[in-house]
């Protein structure tokens, strides 16, 4: 070929490369044919269980700023909270992140459930309850965490909306009679959304089938950012180290200071050795990140609920489900046979040595006075048992519109910083202080079935 | 009419084959054997001499190539103008002088065997160059008088102080063109033209080298959130950045859609391309050059503020040339080596050129090493057919200072102090962030072929192939036992970019009447840009070895690829009316992968119209003028996977998780933006003034915006979709005035004016205009907001005793105060563009040079130091009571310092960001005396660049100091967690022989 005759080839081979579809499959991302393929059922039940695991991390992480079981560091940014929040205020018609993932776990595993029921082939029962559960926990924590509910693309709901869909994909698992595990799991789930709904036999015969030993969680994994334990990272020197067990109903107390320093031996860890509350310190790291405005660098004492990011968040135990028990006792007046379960409870815990208490001992018993007095250890004992796991902020939501008796014993933040006091506790709806998250802006622009204006307007 | 499209040869066909397949073995064996391969000097042989000035004043002339046509006997003119062509046999020749933006000469020489010929020559200056060739944007090439589009032109050998980067040889050069951000050794500066008109997708004009399409974004950052590896701090490097500045010999600029209509979808951002030199005929000319200098930082601390006027920063800065920070290796300098060789005969020329460049940055860890190679070759094996086949390849080995806004970046840490990530500020603490390693190492090859085949007089037929291929090595060590990650972390970010491209144009000129000429072109162009990412991480390492991924307990990968044709064809035709009428009608139509499969094809037309006004017998004597109007349309495409509707197949715990990813969308297609510009190019006072005028209008209908979706239904991720139109006007003026010139003594100046405002036109149904979507404008902002419009809260009492007040109509705090409270400040990009330069030349042709630039018209949010986090602000150190220990304010504090130093508030960071820059000062002297006479050209050049900074209101920083180039959101002027640009200083020394 001479070069003249390559060169008209070369024309020829650039007319038709120019006229021709440029039809390119670019590798990665799933085209949504694929998903009603066999091989794709498992991956997107498991979708849900991933975006719940998002959802669980960021909005157990929040709600203990709301709650006071943790103290702020001062942190803004990556894995903080700007000043407000920071101080429990949760801005009107914000998390919209939050809610996402909440709105996408559902999502997932409702999307998978329809095209399992669509599916000509035989879909394996198992798989349909497991998407079942992730459903239910997914709605239960939308139910929990938000005041209103908005379902594909609706108007505004009432949050308890959420909830019972949540039970009834619980109910949906159970009638699939799976194994034990997922019958354990949508027992105990049902258990917790009924007694969130008020169903205290319902929620107490659930309960009643799950054993101590149970736990049923979600995934966490360091291998990507956005499903590694949140808390935890926030939490530990990865740089962040965005908030401190100090001044909490656990950690150390700013009133006992020794040259300026916290007396370690304070607090209700160093008080029982309750392993679920323990905590440490670092001496590379005396000192949270940033500063917490009028007050200053806060000192630093990591929570060791979490002390991996791969750590995962349970969802569902039998521990869970003995409060359950106890708090459908004191809903009936019985505090004397609610502390009994409570204590039964932790004495199935072996305390930690600390500073002011022997390790290896069975945790010690709370001592009620009265139904009051009772209803406070539940409340302690639940914040205890679901700590950082996105269900307390939901939990002093019910029992403060409930008007149920006894005290959350909120640690007293107010004196660190006029941060704790400037704002409400939560957020604001119609002018009134809620602890819930508001239906975020991103869905009330683009959602014409709900008003723009939320709770802040 | 004149035809100037092709290279005039008198050289036969079968002659010029032979030389062609003679030369072959020369052109394999390298620089130093194909200079000696070239033709021995004939047997007694005459030698020609003279001296080359321009006309009218006698000023002599440099760097003007001196060529015997048909021979290899050619040279370049000294300083002085002189030269001397040494072993030319005897005989008759045609003589040619010729220099890009001078008219060329050519004379009749006899020599006779031992005799010397003087032969001097005068060249003009054109000086709106109407009869010159440009290939940008036209089908073919074309002269400048045919087009109706302004064009600019930057020629290499006027910038008096050649810089190491590319990107800053185009600062300042042409109105409309705008390059600004970076600073870093080694980082991708942003370049713009004419402003911004997407919102959604690069802004990054594309780049064009030699005609071969290149990678014309930064390359990525290698930044990746979602590793356990933190933010990286490395930096953007740009491969325009990648070529030798010592290369090249012109560019030409392109700016709006009226120009760019032929390159169709992805050219909506304008077009730069970049001509290397190329080889001549005549004897070997090598061009050698060492450069040396220094770099050191200006103070961008809070002046008269009682604080550091490095913010903390000194012990790891250079802040004079020999004046660094304890933690610093030493002074800062840049050492850059570069050697060439052109030459060749009529049949085949050659441009050879390498480079080294070594830099040690004015921060700790900054450094790189780069090495460059570039072949050029012109072969003419007929006389119908040219072949130019260009080659280059470049090596650049950074080290970076772990900076930005980077938890484990020295920078953000020592500017808040005790309040950082480590809790104290105490520099020997802070000094533990240098030992992390972070590398990049970039490697870039651009090899393409240009094939022009004329077979008649009337055709010409040109076709390319191209391949730019990029790759680059991130790698972030975080040593064990360093103190954030004890056991220690190691990123390894490969990413491979590979763009391969086909072009054909065919022309054919005829004529329709005696006066009426047509040049009609076709053609067709296809570019496969194909993106490979592999990243590997690992972490827990089992000592203080120097680790690879493979040391490490536990380790990841990742992978991610894409790649998208696009491919069009066009047609034109350019009536030629008596040489000074001219219209264009063009239309282009375009197919990509990553248009949706309803949307099908986009066909993108143009007109466009000049008339040489003073080519007309009432004009008078007054000088050239060109009036020019232009009409044309180009798009910019999609992403790979934003048609399609997909999820994302992420994992958990080891098991397979689909998580809906984009909803996607079947009609999505390019943006696509049309543009009218019109204007005039003159010349008065016997060409002494020039002016340069253009008003454009630019109108992206479909602007693709990332649309928020419905989050209860699922898919919550913003979809590309085509809505909304946007608008982008301005005018462009540029003048040049020679107030003196003479044999001695000569003085430039010249200036430009250049203005761009956007607006939002309108919006689809229901988009509401928000941040998200850079145009946040408020409830009804949609209807004349400009692009990126800085909407915020404004204190309404600034300089009460009171608590600041955020509303217009009540006291307000800032939790009360609404949407409707905040405050339209203005644009977030510069809308006024005042350019200003002067040259000197003194006797001894001496040149001094100076140019600066002011930009206006636009607002910053500059809210350094975190005050939320209660970091001590050195702006508010005034009204602090302790400003080193606390941020308790004094009670007299005015409510505009409360808002700004209030951590919760920390409001009233909205700057107007005027400012001027003087780019350059730079003295060049002719060295040529001092070396023999075998060296034709040598000289000295001194070059201060980025050394004065005036700001308007901005009371620290640097407006200019922008940090990633590929962040749509950092496209806009933004403020890093980073340190300004520093000033540099460089000494540089030329010869040719």
């Amino acid at each position: 070929m001479n070069i003249k005759q390559a060169f008209q080839s070369a024309i020829l081979l650039v007319a038709f490369v120019a006229t021709s579809a440029c039809e390119v499959i670019n590798p990665g991302p799933i085209q949504d044919e694929f998903l009603v393929r066999e091989e794709s059922r498992e991956g997107l039940v498991n979708g849900s269980q991933r975006r719940l695991s998002e959802g669980i991390g960021w909005i157990g992480y929040t709600g203990a700023l709301v709650t006071r079981q943790i103290m702020p560091g001062g942190q803004t940014g990556s894995y903080g909270h700007n000043v407000l929040a920071q101080g429990g205020y949760i801005a009107p018609g914000g998390y919209g992140g939050y809610f996402n993932d909440g709105q996408q776990a559902r999502f997932i595993a409702e999307t998978a459930l329809k095209l399992f029921a669509e599916s000509e082939d035989p879909v394996d029962s198992e798989v349909v309850a497991q998407a079942n559960v992730w459903a239910g926990f997914s709605n239960r924590l939308l139910g929990e965490n938000w005041c209103e509910a908005v379902i594909d693309g609706s108007g505004l709901l009432p949050g308890s909306d959420y909830l019972r869909r949540a039970e009834e994909q619980f109910t949906a698992a159970l009638s699939l009679n799976p194994g034990e595990t997922l019958r354990m799991a949508a027992t105990a789930g049902r258990a917790s959304v009924r007694a969130f709904l008020g169903d205290w036999g319902g929620a107490a015969a659930d309960a009643g089938g799950v054993p101590n030993t149970f736990e049923y969680s979600v995934a966490a994994d360091a291998n990507v950012a956005t499903t590694r334990n949140v808390p935890q990272w926030a939490n530990a020197r990865t740089p962040y180290l965005a908030f401190t067990m100090w001044n909490t109903y656990y950690g150390p107390q700013p009133d006992m200071m020794a040259g300026g320093a916290p007396v370690r031996a304070s607090g209700y860890y160093q008080e029982t050795g309750d392993p679920r509350t323990e905590w440490f310190e670092d001496p590379s790291f005396p000192w949270s990140n940033a500063s917490l405005l009028g007050y200053g660098q806060t000192p630093w004492f990591n929570q060791t609920k979490y002390d991996d990011p791969n750590d995962s968040y349970n969802v569902a135990s039998g521990a869970e489900m003995r409060l359950i028990e106890a708090e459908a006792q004191l809903t009936n007046g019985n505090w004397q046979a609610a502390m009994t379960t409570i204590n039964n409870l932790r004495a199935t815990y072996t305390t930690n040595e600390t500073m002011l208490h022997p390790g290896g001992m069975p945790l010690g018993p709370r001592d009620a006075m009265s139904l009051e007095g009772a209803w406070t250890y539940l409340k302690r004992e639940r914040a205890i048992e679901l700590f950082l796991e996105a269900r307390t902020l939901g939990d002093q939501r019910r029992w403060l519109e409930n008007g149920t008796p006894g005290d959350i014993e909120l640690p007293d933040f107010e004196r660190i910083s006029e941060i704790f006091s400037d704002n409400p506790r939560g957020t604001e709806i119609g002018g009134q202080a809620r602890l819930c998250f508001d239906v975020p802006d991103s869905e009330r622009e683009r959602n014409p079935n709900v008003p723009q204006i939320g709770g802040g307007g | 009419m004149t035809n100037r499209r092709f290279v005039p040869t008198t050289t036969a066909r079968t002659r010029g084959s032979r030389r062609f397949r003679a030369a072959l073995p020369a052109l394999l064996l390298g620089v130093g054997f194909l200079a000696s391969a070239l033709p021995a000097a004939a047997q007694e042989p005459g030698r020609i001499t003279g001296q080359v000035t321009m006309e009218g004043s006698g000023a002599p002339l440099g760097e003007v190539q001196i060529f015997l046509t048909d021979t290899g006997v050619g040279s370049l003119t000294r300083q002085n103008g002189r030269y001397v062509l040494l072993n030319v046999p005897p005989g008759s020749y045609e003589m040619r002088a010729e220099r890009i933006g001078l008219g060329s000469s050519t004379a009749q020489i006899t020599v006779a065997a031992g005799e010397t010929v003087v032969q001097d020559f005068t060249l003009t200056e054109e000086a709106l160059g109407l009869d010159e060739i440009v290939v940008t944007g036209t089908a073919g090439a074309a002269r400048q008088r045919e087009i109706g589009n302004t064009i600019a032109q930057i020629n290499a050998a006027e910038i008096p102080d050649r810089p190491v980067l590319v990107s800053d040889i185009l600062q300042s050069q042409a109105p409309g063109l705008e390059v600004y951000g970076g600073g870093g050794v080694g980082q991708a500066k942003i370049i713009r033209l004419r402003g911004q008109s997407s919102v959604s997708l690069s802004n990054h004009p594309l780049i064009y080298i030699d005609g071969v399409r290149m990678r014309s974004d930064p390359l990525p950052d290698a930044n990746p959130p979602d590793r356990r590896g933190g933010r990286s701090g490395n930096i953007a490097v740009s491969p325009l950045d990648n070529i030798n500045p010592n290369d090249i010999e012109r560019i030409e600029v392109i700016k709006g859609s009226a120009a760019t209509t032929l390159y169709g979808t992805e050219a909506s951002a304008g077009v730069i391309q970049v001509f290397t030199k190329r080889g001549a005929a005549g004897a070997p000319v090598w061009t050698a050059e060492v450069k040396g200098g220094s770099a050191w930082s200006r103070k961008f601390g809070v002046k008269d503020s009682g604080g550091d006027p490095y913010i903390n920063m000194g012990p790891w800065l250079c802040t004079g040339p020999f004046s660094c920070g304890e933690y610093h290796p030493g002074s800062p300098f840049t050492l850059d080596y570069s050697l060439s060789v052109r030459g060749g005969r009529q049949d085949l020329q050659y441009f050879i050129s390498g480079g080294f460049l070594d830099e040690q940055g004015y921060m700790t860890n900054d450094s790189q090493k780069k090495y460059h190679t570039r072949a050029n070759f012109t072969i003419t094996p007929a006389t119908d057919l040219t072949i130019q086949w260009n080659t280059a390849y470049s090596a650049n080995a950074l080290t970076m200072t772990n900076g930005q806004n980077n938890a484990q970046g020295i920078t953000l840490n020592a500017f808040r102090s005790e309040r950082n990530y480590f809790g104290t500020g105490d520099p020997a603490v802070l000094n533990e962030l240098m030992d992390q390693q972070l590398n990049q190492d970039v490697e870039r090859l651009t090899t393409g072929a240009t094939i022009t085949y004329s077979p008649m007089e009337r055709l010409t037929n040109r076709f390319t192939m191209g391949y730019d291929f990029s790759s680059q090595e991130h790698r972030n060590l975080r040593p064990y036992a360093w103190r954030q990650v004890p056991e220690g972390s190691l990123l390894n970010n490969t990413f491979q970019n590979r763009v391969l491209s086909f072009d054909y144009v065919g022309t054919y000129n005829f004529e329709l009447t005696s006066s009426i000429g047509s040049n009609f072109s076709w053609g067709g162009q296809a570019t496969g840009d194909d993106d490979r990412t592999v990243e590997a991480f690992g972490e827990n390492f089992p000592g203080a070895a120097d680790p690879t991924i493979n040391s490490a307990a536990l380790t990841q990968g990742f992978e991610t690829r894409s790649k998208i044709w696009n491919a069009g064809f066009f047609f034109q035709n350019v009536f030629d009316i008596s040489d000074r009428y001219f219209i264009t009608l063009g239309t282009r139509v375009d197919g990509n992968s990553a248009f949706g499969k309803g949307f099908g094809l986009q066909v993108y037309p143009k007109v466009s119209g000049s008339w040489i006004l003073s080519d007309e017998a009432f004009w008078p004597d007054l000088g050239e003028f060109k009036l020019r109007a232009a009409y044309g349309q180009s798009g910019r495409a999609p992403g790979a996977f934003d048609a399609v509707r997909t999820w994302s197949p992420a994992g958990l715990a080891g098991v397979p998780a689909f998580v809906p990813a984009n909803v996607g969308n079947d009609q999505v297609g390019p943006e696509v933006t049309e543009e009218i510009e019109a204007g005039f190019d003159a010349s008065w006072l016997g060409d002494r003034l020039t002016t340069t005028f253009t008003a454009y209008r630019q109108i992206t209908n479909d602007a693709l915006l990332f649309v928020p979706q419905i989050p209860s239904t699922g898919f919550t991720a913003s979809q590309l979709t085509n809505i909304g139109r946007l608008q982008n006007q301005g005018i462009e003026l540029e003048m040049g005035l020679t107030v003196l010139e003479s044999a001695n003594w000569g003085v430039d100046l010249g200036g430009s004016l250049t203005t761009n405002h956007s607006k939002v036109l309108e919006l689809g149904e229901g988009i509401i205009p928000t941040n998200s979507l850079r145009m946040d404008c408020g409830p009804n902002g949609d209807e004349g907001c400009p692009l990126r419009n800085m909407r915020d809260l404004l204190v309404r009492n600034p300089d009460e005793i009171a608590a600041p007040n955020y509303c217009l109509d009540r006291v307000c705090t800032e939790r009360q105060a609404v949407d409707s409270d905040l405050h339209n400040y203005g644009p977030n990009l510069p809308t006024t563009f005042i350019g200003g330069n002067m040259t000197v030349r003194a006797p001894g042709n001496i040149t001094l040079s100076a140019n600066g630039e002011f930009k206006g018209g636009f607002y910053m949010n500059e809210a350094v130091w975190s005050i939320s986090r209660s970091v001590r602000s050195h702006l508010c150190f005034p009204w602090y009571v302790d400003p080193q220990n606390s941020i308790e304010m004094k009670p007299d504090t005015p409510a505009l310092f409360r808002a700004r130093c209030n951590p919760r508030e920390g409001e009233g960071y909205m700057w107007k960001a005027d400012f001027f820059k003087l780019r350059s000062v730079s003295a060049t002297i002719p060295v040529d005396a001092v070396f023999p006479e075998r060296v034709s050209n040598a000289t000295f050049t001194l070059a201060l660049r980025n050394s004065y900074l005036w700001r308007k209101e901005m009371p620290f920083m640097d407006p200019e100091l922008t940090g990633d180039p590929n962040s749509g959101q950092r496209q806009g002027y933004n403020f890093e967690e980073s340190v300004p640009a520093p000033i540099t200083l460089h000494a540089s020394l030329r010869i040719t022989f």
